[in-house]
């Protein structure tokens, strides 16, 4: 009598415990009637854990019991791109200094919860949010932690002549402090809010230094509230902070380590190219790395002096093409549409990154704590149906298998970061489009030839966000590349029901709403989210990256060798 | 006699069995054929991907079926990451790669031409104009100039190109100046010049005919160096992109996946060490039958 | 002397030239340094302008070129767009690096090579010879990358012998290292055979040994010394073709000397880096040319005439 028989449940649960290889599995699924493409999800969902956030429960060397915490060492850190200045201001990408130079008002915990950082207490209504500021704090270079300068701070990120990130704001008309209790006052309630303080963008600054480096911040010791300083910012080589000695001590209830950090110093060290980020760890370069590609995934767990932690990316990477241009029919929703059945995202997930994502047929990741899997009623892979809604929309197939409508081909150019998956995934789609009669070109390019090409009139460009707050991002990414349509009035609004959103339950049916409208309207062709592999030797004790932020934080972390 | 050949307009030092004859005779028929081998190779490589109903052959990406090893059926090379045929992409990419080696080494021979030919026989301010275009150029950084092209035109088959073709020519350039240099104190140039032919004419027909050995086999090396040239930009990120195929993409993905597939890199390899080896000896040989004082040093 | 001084003049214009083509060049091409540190269409106008002009990026070109040059001659490199570091301390680590890999490598191809082409030319048909000459050969036509990427599959993947990358201990410089000897290598042990085969039985060791003097002082003295000529300017000749494959050879084993920066600084259009950096290989080359013409003038005075191209 067979185990399998019946049950394709317990056939993945013998996966995910590492007791069967995905042949076996598909295998199985065979004898079970089952068919592969049907169980390709089921083994993409159990590649990325489960979202409590605590370490993945695979076989690859869990950490060992430990002593008692050890000052002293430097912490040598790998990271997937190159860094650019920790500016929480203006800045293009986040890095994870960010989480040892700065720290914000408040934090989520590993579970999602808001919990206080800078502020010890905090309340949110219909008429704004206060945040109640923890006395006798002092910036990195000695200046005071006054309740002013953190209004000098909320005053700059919300202001569009300065900043990047006022959209997320707008709801707040006025900062001010009474004492230590900062107020944010708005019209009505701003529930989003709490997604938008928590992040990098929001952290705390000392404004009078930000004033006074001007274009140079970011690149010297940046004056902010974490438990270490910035000492060395070399793009391309290194980033190295140290730890800050008059650090005032931590209240956040997820750190077991409430005083100055343990390490000495941490080093990170930029490994742009993929295929080296594996050999850096093993031959010990580097104590951890982020990110290394999914054919190396299976050798790293193997090694028993690692461990391995892999859960779903807060990313997504999507398509986008512009709403504007009616030459290429990309105003159509039935074009827009036929773009997004004609891809198989299923098997770019499991031929490119080996089972180490999951395929997105809405704007967000599908761990996200609010993910609404409506969406994927939308968008799923059918060729058939990508033909027709061509047809529809007047796109007939040419002689040399290239849509044409009145005498245009459907012929564009995407841009691209360069980068050497999701270069990858876009030759998949490019093919995948060209069966349906679309000619897709890709352009890889640097940063500083990349980003002057992005505006909303670029027909078309693939990007992959990283933020922890979904829906604003998204949302970002729409208003600023995207032309003013009223096409899309509907996600306009949907995201001004999030931003108005009077309490949590409001906000989670604000935010699965939005996603519906989204993936029907499809501003943004969604295609995968990866998921995030962080691997560091056993000697690391409490480097903790977690589903509900970025980067992991830098106050518990020691190591045993030190 | 000198003066004869001058008036009647042949270039001296024309063979006896002419160029072609020399070149196609039996001592040569390994070359011969082997050239005709990559030209056909080549010229494969360049139709599946001109021919859109060909294309499929090496586009045809089957995203179930990726790095499959050599001898798997249907594949004989096997596939590549995205599950297409190895074989087929290898061909197309010699293509492109036949394509771009003839490209540069033409661009290259006509500028070099012109300006050696500039430099060497009009007159010492136009050697100095030359002279000074010539190191400016040699000087540049390739990768420097590779980047910037690939800025302005964005990375493509034309940037490659240019960017190769641009740092190539001065090379040829120094050498047809120092030809010149000795063939204008020759007598039939001086006759010709005595007689009043245009220094034009004279440049056409006499010298750049005598120069003709030497740009056939610094042709054939410009090839190779070109071939290698572009897979090497296609490697940096800065070469053809896809989904036009090209062994130095082939060889860069290929490296992401060197652990456990050796024939995505190994493969287009070979093919390249072939390919330049052949035309290295190419070169040689011809070097010996037509440029036996051997004015041409290979690097 | 005369000769030496117009030589050196000129390469000085050249190299002045370079300069004025490569910030033309970097000018005109799209895409710009602040694309590298701010997401410019995010960034509201005003912050991009503040930072433009901090940089001095808004002054019109001619007047930037001229803070470039200036700075250059009174030993201001200036600081680099993307980092704020000065780019003297940028130049300096680099080229350290790139020092430490091409000197690596020089010493490779001539402490390997002379003495093997010696070797092969004294048992000249020997099986020894063959080998030698096969192997340089062979090695010749394996455009460097490729054995780059073969030497890393082979010894650093599968057999586990080197590492694949970067620049902590020694043995990360030896893969790097031998690659890029690869090619000089081979070239060096023919032109050296070719050379020490036709000197051997030239005129004046035929008297050498008439005289009595010992074979093996004939060739490692006497012959050595007059077949050395063609290896030394083929050397001169290589430097251009070393520097230019370090660039990529670096980028494949990521070697942090000037070519990895180079070629991150270009694509970041960090102007400041990149200028000086290409005015620093270019000076190498040229100055190498110049001094190869005027080492060759000492020797033949028909170069002199002819303006130093052979």
């Amino acid at each position: 009598m067979q185990q399998e028989s019946g049950n394709i449940n317990e056939v993945i649960d013998q996966y995910a415990a590492k007791r069967l290889s995905r042949r076996d599995v598909l295998k199985r699924a065979g004898l079970l009637g089952i068919a592969a493409s049907a169980v390709g999800p089921l083994l993409a969902a159990c590649s990325s854990s489960n979202s409590s956030g605590t370490k993945s429960s695979t076989a690859s060397g869990s950490q060992a019991a430990v002593g008692t915490p050890k000052t002293g060492g430097t912490f040598r850190e790998g990271y997937d791109r190159d860094f650019t200045p920790p500016n929480p201001v203006a800045n293009s990408w986040a890095d994870p200094d960010y989480n040892a130079l700065f720290e914000a008002l408040v934090m989520r915990n590993p579970e999602g919860q808001i919990v206080p950082m800078l502020a010890d207490s905090f309340t949110s209504g219909p008429t704004g949010w206060t945040f109640h500021l923890r006395s006798g704090l002092k910036y990195q270079l000695g200046a005071p932690l006054t309740p002013a300068s953190v209004v000098e701070d909320f005053n700059i990120f919300r202001n569009p002549k300065i900043a990047q990130n006022p959209p997320f704001w707008t709801p707040i008309y006025n900062v001010t402090n009474d004492g230590q209790t900062i107020i944010c006052k708005t019209k009505g309630p701003f529930q989003a809010f709490q997604e938008t303080v928590v992040t990098e963008y929001s952290y705390i600054m000392n404004p009078a230094t930000w004033k006074a480096q001007g274009a140079k911040y970011g690149t010297q010791p940046t004056d902010g509230t974490g438990p270490f300083t910035l000492t060395s910012y070399v793009p391309g080589q290194h980033v190295i902070a140290s730890r800050w000695e008059d650090y005032p001590g931590s209240i956040v209830p997820f750190f077991t380590n409430k005083g100055k950090a343990y390490l000495n110093q941490i080093e990170w060290i930029p490994i742009t190219q993929a295929s080296q980020r594996a050999p850096q760890i093993q031959t010990g370069l580097v104590d951890a790395i982020k990110n290394p590609p999914p054919q190396d995934v299976a050798t790293l767990k193997a090694n028993q002096s690692l461990v391995v932690q892999e859960f779903q990316e807060l990313s997504n990477f999507f398509l986008s093409v512009n709403m504007g241009d009616e030459t290429l029919g990309f105003d159509d929703l039935r074009v827009r549409q036929a773009i997004s059945h004609a891809i198989d995202r299923q098997a770019i997930v499991s031929s490119i990154f080996l089972g180490h994502a999951a395929a997105t047929y809405g704007p967000v990741m599908t761990r996200w704590k609010w993910y609404n899997p409506a969406v994927e009623q939308y968008n799923q892979y059918d060729t058939a149906k990508a033909g027709q809604l061509l047809d529809e929309a007047g796109w007939k197939m040419g002689s040399n298998g290239v849509r044409v409508k009145n005498g245009t081909p459907m012929a564009f150019t995407t841009y691209n970061l360069t980068d050497d998956t999701q270069n990858q995934v876009l030759q998949a789609v490019s093919q995948m489009l060209a069966k349906v009669g679309i000619q897709m070109t890709v352009q890889s390019l640097a940063s500083a030839a990349f980003y002057p090409k992005l505006t909303n009139k670029t027909t078309a460009y693939a990007f992959k966000w990283l933020w922890s707050s979904p829906i604003d991002v998204v949302a970002l990414f729409v208003q600023f590349y995207q032309p003013e349509l009223a096409a899309l009035k509907p996600v306009y609004d949907a995201f001004t029901a999030w931003q108005t959103a009077g309490n949590t339950a409001q906000l989670q049916q604000a935010a699965m709403a939005y996603q519906t409208t989204f993936a029907q309207l499809i501003p943004l062709i969604p295609l995968y989210t990866q998921n995030t592999i962080w691997v560091h030797k056993q000697n690391v004790v409490g480097w903790q990256p977690n589903q509900a932020n970025l980067y992991p934080f830098y106050n518990d972390v020691w190591l045993q060798n030190a | 006699m000198a003066i004869a050949p001058a008036l009647t307009g042949q270039p001296v030092g024309h063979r006896e069995r002419g160029l072609l004859r020399t070149l196609i005779s039996r001592a040569n028929i390994a070359w011969v054929i082997g050239s005709l081998i990559l030209l056909s190779a080549g010229t494969v490589g360049v139709i599946i991907q001109v021919v859109p109903s060909l294309r499929h052959l090496y586009l045809n990406q089957d995203l179930e079926a990726t790095l499959k090893p050599p001898l798997s059926p249907n594949h004989l090379l096997g596939t590549d990451n995205l599950g297409r045929d190895l074989g087929w992409q290898l061909i197309a990419g010699l293509g492109t790669s036949l394509a771009i080696g003839i490209g540069v080494a033409l661009l290259s021979v006509v500028l070099g031409l012109i300006v050696g030919i500039f430099g060497g026989f009009f007159g010492r301010a136009a050697d100095a104009v030359a002279n000074v275009v010539v190191d400016v150029t040699w000087a540049f950084p390739a990768i420097l100039l590779a980047v910037v092209l690939a800025g302005w035109i964005g990375p493509s088959l034309t940037t490659v190109i240019l960017a190769l073709a641009l740092t190539n020519w001065a090379g040829f350039a120094r050498i047809v100046r120092g030809e010149v240099l000795s063939l204008r104190e020759r007598d039939f140039v001086n006759a010709a010049r005595v007689l009043g032919v245009p220094k034009v004419l004279i440049s056409v027909r006499h010298l750049a005919s005598n120069l003709v050995p030497v740009t056939i086999v610094l042709t054939v090396y410009f090839i190779a160096t070109s071939i290698i040239g572009e897979a090497g930009l296609t490697f940096l990120g800065l070469g053809v992109q896809p989904p036009m195929p090209s062994l130095g993409e082939t060889l860069s993905t290929g490296r992401e996946y060197i652990s456990e597939s050796w024939w995505p890199v190994i493969l287009p390899g070979v093919l390249l060490v072939i390919i330049v080896l052949f035309l290295n000896g190419l070169g040689d040989h011809l070097r010996g039958q037509l440029d036996p004082r051997g004015r041409v040093q290979r690097r | 002397m005369r000769f030496a001084l117009t030589r050196l003049g000129y390469a000085i214009i050249v190299i002045f030239l370079v300069s004025v083509v490569t910030f033309a060049a970097l000018h005109a091409s799209p895409g710009s340094v602040i694309s590298s540190v701010l997401n410019v269409t995010t960034t509201p106008h005003s912050v991009v302008v503040a930072y433009e002009r901090s940089h001095g990026l808004l002054d019109p070109l001619p007047v930037q070129y001229w803070h470039f040059i200036s700075g250059v001659l009174t030993g201001n490199l200036g600081t680099s767009l993307v980092s704020n570091l000065p780019v003297a301390q940028i130049v300096r680590n680099s080229i350290w690096y790139t020092a430490l890999l091409a000197g690596s490598a020089f010493l490779l191809t001539f402490g390997l090579g002379i003495p093997l082409g010696v070797l092969a030319a004294v048992t000249e048909g020997s099986w020894f010879d063959r080998v030698i000459r096969t192997v340089a050969s062979f090695v010749l036509a394996i455009p460097n990358f490729v054995l780059a990427i073969a030497a890393v599959l082979i010894l650093a993947v599968h057999l586990h012998v080197l590492p694949a990358g970067g620049a902590g201990s020694f043995s990360d410089l030896i893969m790097p290292a031998v690659v890029l000897a690869a090619e000089p290598w081979s070239l060096t042990v023919r032109v050296m055979r070719t050379s020490f085969l036709e000197h051997m039985s030239a005129d004046f060791t035929r008297t050498l040994r008439a005289r009595g003097v010992p074979e093996w002082r004939v060739q490692w003295l006497h012959v050595l010394r007059n077949a050395a000529g063609p290896v030394i300017s083929l050397g001169i000749l290589q430097i251009r073709n070393l520097l230019a494959y370090t660039l990529l050879i670096e980028v494949i084993f990521t070697w942090p000397g000037l070519g990895t920066q180079l070629v991150n600084s270009v694509l970041q259009r960090d102007y400041n880096v990149t200028l000086v950096l290409t005015l620093l290989l270019a000076t190498v080359i040229v100055l190498a040319a110049a001094l190869g013409d005027i080492l060759l003038s000492l020797v033949d005075p028909r170069v002199r005439v002819n303006g130093g191209n052979p």
